[in-house]
């Protein structure tokens, strides 16, 4: 009788344990779970921010940048930069270090004979970056002579190997 | 005396069992729940500022929603109708804007409390990433529904 209780005290325990045990592990996953969750979130917010500032760079380069505009490029300078000769384009060219191919992809207003502007291409690459910067131009208004600066969207693609 | 006492401290442990359960069982509820958060997103923010910067009518869009905090009405509408056309234009190209697929977007621009712009577009359920832009006197936020 006395070895019976004794056997009823063990088990209670061992079960007791176990769902300690249990607790512990549901909470270690959903712990794991959460933690991994804010790591994907902090790793993807630095490779933005990273990636913002390396088209700010790009976009901030005296033969592309707008007057007097942050992120933003000057369609004019970017139709002249691509005609440029490769003699006058390799120095530049230092300037998108490690990037596989930079282009300006138009999203407003849309032009359907000329989406994008290729600004440099070298071989296609396996991850790219984007972020969206202003397109603008000179535009002249009616007949009057006068010239307006005209802002549209576009972003600004880098690729990388 | 002696068997009160065990059993006093028996129904103890039972009660810390039961809370800790509850507990867990709170903590799971909690975890499982349908994510409802707002997130304040980069790329989001990037679009919003690079709409604002775009010009319209020769006057860049957040000129034109500023004036329309002052009270200009009809330059609310030129603003919402501005607004509309690239976000659209925006929209089409989604794969890549946010690296998700948008369900939906809303557009606000609010003043002293009131909503000055307000454009809705597509499913307004389930998680959203946020970009906000003060103004000189106009908060603009975009909301994008994935």
């Amino acid at each position: 009788m006395k070895d019976k209780k004794a056997q009823m005290k063990i088990q209670e325990m061992a079960f007791v344990l176990l769902a300690l045990v249990l607790l512990a592990v549901i909470g270690f996953i959903f712990f794991i779970r959460f933690s991994q969750q804010s790591l994907v979130q902090s790793a993807q917010d630095i490779k933005t921010k990273t990636t913002m500032s390396l088209l700010e760079r790009i976009s901030s380069l005296p033969e592309l940048e707008c007057y007097n505009k942050a992120l933003c490029i000057d369609e004019t300078k970017a139709n002249k930069f691509i005609q440029l000769p490769d003699s006058d384009k390799q120095e530049l060219e230092m300037l998108f270090q490690g990037l596989t191919s930079v282009r300006i992809r138009k999203i407003y207003p849309q032009d359907p004979q000329n989406p994008e502007i290729i600004l440099y291409y070298k071989s296609a690459g396996n991850s790219s970056y984007s972020a969206f910067i202003n397109l603008c131009r000179y535009v002249q208004v009616g007949s009057s002579g006068t010239y307006n600066y005209e802002c549209g969207m576009a972003q600004l693609v880098a690729s990388q190997k | 005396m002696a068997y009160n006492k065990k059993a006093q401290e028996e129904m103890v442990g039972f009660v810390i069992i039961v809370v800790m359960f509850i507990v867990m069982g709170l903590l799971l509820m909690f975890m499982i729940r349908p994510t409802q958060t707002i997130k304040k997103d980069l790329q989001t923010g990037n679009l919003l500022e690079t709409l604002l910067e775009s010009t319209e009518e020769g006057r860049p869009i957040r000129v034109i929603i500023e004036s329309c905090a002052e009270g200009t009405a009809s330059d609310c509408e030129v603003a919402k109708n501005a607004s509309i056309k690239r976000l659209d234009a925006a929209l089409v190209q989604q794969d890549i804007i946010v690296n998700r697929t948008i369900n939906g977007y809303s557009f606000e621009a609010t003043s002293e409390g009131f909503t000055r712009i307000n454009i809705t577009n597509g499913t307004l359920m389930g998680n959203k990433i946020t970009g906000l832009i003060p103004l000189q006197n106009i908060d603009v936020i975009l909301r994008f529904y994935y």
